[in-house]
């Protein structure tokens, strides 16, 4: 009986960690993959068999810095992201505040619809309008369009952060002569200094990471890195290696970035409707 | 006690107004701006002179074939993508529930196929799905199965750009799920198991019920999504072969931008906007009706 | 009044004369930086490794951005509908971009850069490039850019194997299709499975280009002389569902994604025994460094059609200057140097079919190592009896392009060739509506 039992254990143990291992490796290989063909030449990346032993050559990336201006981008795409996140901290974490506080649902709301709305529709309009001011490939365009996408990140993470904020320490401030603004910076602030940290990053990841407002917006000046990386690809001409030593250099750091705040990650993502 | 400063009394309106003025502009000003191009003939450029169309622009669109197409692909898209993670993704999450060796890593790796970069993503899948070099042809054939064509065919470009989509946001429907499994009580299950029921009647009497809202929220948000994928569709085909992978997005985006037909682009967006936001309004109804 | 007017046009002749004095020179815009913006094209790959000599010799900073055509065309599009400043001097094609560039004052027209000897140098010898070509370039009586190259769509096969299977170049578009017939079944029978009997454009737009000259071949056209759009004409049909037929049954199973980026890339890996295109890839296919069958690549007129007549087009890439760039004669300055005369005949040498006449006769280029006579008499012959209109003659050129083109993937995948060009027209006929002729 015992036996049995534990023989049905060990089996049930064994296509747990079968399972485990299978979805850990059908995530994990694009990426694996990904490396590998960035360290393999021309020659073993375009072999009819996948060539896994190889001597590992640093080429790609070399011939990436060289030929497409990547640093360039690289700090194009970290300026739009770093101001985008500022900013919206700026304007993001008082309004997160109040919502919090004085329960002000048609702003939630209004947020809810940017998040919701296809990106595409506000694109055409502001196309237009920093082609009418000729603004376009400017780091303002960049940096207020990038709005939309860190700024509902910011809110929404910090609704629930600051819903966690015992009110009794805001009145303790306001009995000793604080006004609510200073309780504010002097104790909600630094209260949710976590759940600042986990929205700037979260917010930073989402700017870097967008594509589309970018591919319009920007221009010679302001070209991002997702951009760059796209102008640069033919599936005709392949160039194997340095395709994927360039999506090596884009993603790895948001990647490092992510692991820092994985607990809040899906809870910014659904708008603070599921908490991790 | 009377709050001493200016500030103080006006928090209320002061606090949120940087992000209402950014909303106003940022979304409001263009979703008007985008209605009143809809009704317009207009390009970017001073040639031809923009002019006022009426619903000249929804007419042509309800008329024009490539409308329909796109619409029943990014439809095709969704119905593929959305299902096949939710099924995926509780799977994902049961297991995840169980305790295992290395249980904080494997949820780490978990996270990373939605935060890495989509332009990165689809440049990789397009490489792996590549019919005469790709690696996935490569395993087909491994396992005696026949090459396929991958993105480069007109009846497999969805399936296969659905598939890098499910690839990318299983982990994240797995882990709103797990949230929720995490959150039962353990007493419920037990008594479940006392009961003589098996893991089938358990999971399908007991756990999908006990986490339906999560997993309502994670369809909610993922078809909101599916509906407006632009990243690996435009990066892996721009919409080709012909126009096989040709969503309604993807469509207004050409139009805009390749064809300079602005007041066209902007009736689509009106229509694609009314219908992710239509389904979103009905999944709240919905679920709102189901909380009473 | 009118003294004062006198005055000041007798002062600027004088200044100007005292400019023109000085003569032209090459540093005079030391300092200035400019922005270039390229099709990844074999011409780009021919001057790009160059640009630095020009910036020595002028002193002029380059800054070169090279993208894929796609890309291109729709960075291009966006760039210069912005008015952006960050675009000095871009590669186009008349029959693709003109119209529409010039009707929304995107590209600024070349003729006081030409006609001011202290802007333009004495070598630049404009008269040098071949008549024909510099027309197109010429619109609304003003002259919008400068040549870079004249291209024609013709036959690359692999003489190997037309010798080893005892196969006849064709000559009629019926003896295309035998000869991929032959070729499938003798390929198959060898079990060389890895070799297509042909590859040509599948894609849209790009196949288009192609196409074209299978539309004229069987008598086709663009128009109706009323107005209306020709595309669904029986002509057409017969000639889509030829070009489908031959694309579907011998051509590459991907063939709707893939354009000349993978057509050259298969030829010149020994991957196809023909390949329909651009004399241009020459400088892909014939160039040992991007290709394994150099030696065996033989050219061939485009078959003649049904009524026994070759039907080709020829189609220009030139270079053009933005109109809202703020260096306008560094931008020219470097539109001089990239198409002198030494450049043009670096190109032709390379295997890009240059456009100064000189080059052509150049001893140097006569006695190149890649030099083939074959490919300099085929490529005259198909000149000499060209159309130009390889587009269609619409404004909105891309989206006229993109109707045919899509009618061109779903002949391919087998669709009805009637309905697929149905749809084609009308569209056409909207684009004509909204944006005119």
């Amino acid at each position: 009986m015992t036996a049995q039992r534990r023989l049905r254990k060990s089996i049930r143990t064994f296509w747990l960690y079968f399972a485990l291992i299978a979805i850990v490796a059908a995530l994990l290989f694009p990426f694996l993959w990904m490396i590998l063909t960035s360290l393999r030449n021309q020659v073993q990346n375009t072999s009819a068999v996948p060539v896994w032993i190889f001597s590992p050559t640093l080429t790609n990336y070399r011939s990436v810095f060289e030929q497409h201006h990547f640093l360039a981008y690289t700090w194009h795409s970290f300026v739009v992201a770093v101001l985008a996140t500022g900013i919206g901290l700026v304007i993001g974490l008082p309004a997160a505040y109040t919502i919090s506080r004085y329960r002000q649902r048609g702003l939630a709301f209004a947020i809810l619809f940017a998040r919701i709305t296809p990106y595409i529709t506000f694109l055409v309009p502001w196309f237009a309008a920093f082609r009418f001011l000729h603004m376009v490939d400017t780091y303002t365009a960049l940096v207020s369009t990038f709005l939309i996408v860190s700024l509902p990140l910011i809110i929404w993470l910090m609704i629930t952060f600051f819903d966690d904020v015992p009110i009794d320490l805001e009145e303790a401030a306001k009995v000793d002569g604080a006004g609510e603004a200073e309780a504010f910076f002097r104790i909600v602030i630094p209260l949710s200094t976590p759940g600042i940290v986990a929205a700037a990053i979260l917010a930073f990841v989402f700017s870097w990471n967008q594509f589309l407002f970018a591919l319009i917006l920007s221009g010679s000046n302001t070209q991002t890195v997702p951009v760059a990386v796209f102008n640069f690809i033919t599936y005709g001409e392949i160039n194997y290696g340095g395709l994927a030593a360039a999506a090596v250099l884009i993603t790895l750091p948001v990647l490092v970035l992510a692991l820092f705040i994985q607990r809040w990650i899906v809870q910014g993502l659904t708008m603070g409707a599921v908490k991790g | 006690m009377l709050q001493g400063t200016w500030l103080d009394r006006n928090l209320r309106w002061v606090f949120p107004l940087p992000a209402v003025i950014a909303i106003l502009v940022l979304v409001v000003g263009p979703v008007l701006t985008n209605l009143l191009f809809s009704l317009q003939s207009r390009s970017w450029g001073i040639f031809p002179v923009p002019h006022f169309i009426g619903f000249g622009n929804y007419l042509s669109a309800f008329k024009d074939s490539r409308f329909w197409s796109a619409v029943g692909e990014m439809l095709y898209f969704t119905a593929i993508a959305v299902p096949v993670e939710t099924l995926l993704g509780l799977a994902v999450a049961l297991l995840l529930n169980q305790d295992f060796f290395l249980k904080g890593v494997v949820r780490s790796l978990v996270l990373l196929p939605m935060i890495a970069t989509p332009v990165a993503v689809a440049l990789i899948w397009g490489l792996m799905m590549n019919p005469e070099l790709g690696v996935l042809n490569y395993f087909l054939q491994l396992l005696g199965l026949p090459r396929i064509l991958w993105d480069t065919s007109p009846t497999l470009v969805i399936p296969s750009v659905a598939l890098v989509d499910v690839w990318e946001w299983t982990p994240f429907m797995a882990l709103i799920m797990l949230a929720a499994l995490q959150s039962l009580s353990q007493e419920q299950l037990e008594a479940a198991t006392i009961d003589g029921a098996n893991w089938w009647q358990r999971l399908v009497r007991i756990i999908i019920p006990m986490i339906r809202p999560a997993i309502v929220v994670a369809v909610i948000l993922r078809t909101i999504d599916a509906l407006k994928t632009f990243d690996i569709i435009y990066v892996m085909t721009q919409g080709g072969p012909g126009t096989a992978s040709e969503t309604l997005n993807i469509y207004a985006f050409k139009s805009s931008f390749l064809y300079l037909r602005i007041g066209y682009a902007a009736s689509l967006l009106v229509v694609l906007a009314v219908i992710v936001l239509g389904i979103a309004a009905f999944f709240n109804i919905w679920t709102r009706g189901e909380r009473k | 009044m009118l003294k004062k007017i006198t005055l000041v046009v007798a002062f600027s002749a004088f200044v100007l004369a005292i400019v023109s004095a000085a003569g032209f020179d090459w540093k005079a815009y030391s300092g200035t930086t400019i922005h270039v913006v390229f099709d990844s094209h074999p011409w780009q790959k021919f001057i790009q490794p160059l640009v630095p000599q020009f910036e020595r010799e002028t002193g002029i900073k380059v800054q070169v951005q090279a993208y894929p055509e796609d890309q291109f065309r729709q960075k291009l599009l966006v760039d210069l509908s912005a008015g952006s400043t960050g675009v000095d001097v871009f590669m186009f094609m008349p029959a693709q971009d003109l119209s529409l560039d010039m009707k929304n004052d995107w590209i600024q027209p070349v003729d006081t850069y030409l006609d001011n000897p202290s802007l333009t140098s004495p070598s630049f010898d404009y008269k040098d490039f071949f008549d024909g070509v510099r027309s197109s370039y010429e619109m609304d009586g003003k002259t919008w850019g400068v040549p870079l190259h004249v291209e024609t769509f013709f036959l690359f096969y692999r003489k190997d194997l037309f010798a080893k299977y005892g196969l006849k170049v064709p000559e009629t578009m019926q003896e295309l299709q035998s000869v991929c017939k032959a070729l499938k079944d003798d390929l198959a029978k060898s079990g060389q499975t890895g070799i297509y009997p042909i590859v040509m454009r599948g894609k849209t737009p790009d196949a288009t280009s192609s196409m074209v000259n299978f539309l004229f071949s069987w008598g086709g056209t663009w128009f109706n002389p009323d107005g209306s759009c020709a595309l669904d004409s029986e002509a057409s049909q017969k000639a889509l569902s030829f070009y489908a037929d031959l694309l579907r049954n011998y051509g590459p199973p991907d063939a709707t994604s893939d354009s000349w980026q993978a057509d050259t890339q298969l030829f010149a890996q020994g991957q196809a025994a023909i390949m329909y295109d651009s004399n241009v890839f020459k400088a892909i296919v014939g160039n040992p460094q991007s290709s394994k069958v150099v030696g065996e690549v033989g050219y061939a007129a485009l078959p003649a059609g049904p009524d026994g007549k070759r039907h080709p087009t020829v189609l220009t890439w030139g270079l053009g200057i933005n109109s809202a760039s703020q260096h306008k004669e560094a931008a020219w300055y470097f539109v001089q140097w990239a198409l002198d005369k030494a450049n043009q005949l670096g190109y032709l040498k390379a295997g890009g079919p240059a456009a100064r006449a000189t080059a052509w006769k150049d001893p140097q280029f006569l006695k190149s190592p890649g030099y083939s006579k074959t490919w300099v008499d085929v490529s005259n012959l198909q000149y000499s009896i060209a159309q130009g209109d390889w587009n269609p003659p619409v404004v909105n050129v891309q989206e006229g392009r993109n109707a045919y083109g899509l009618a061109i993937v779903a002949a391919i995948e087998g669709k009805d060739v009637g309905d697929a060009l149905k749809s084609a027209s009308k569209r056409m006929d909207e684009v004509v509506q909204s944006f005119g002729r």
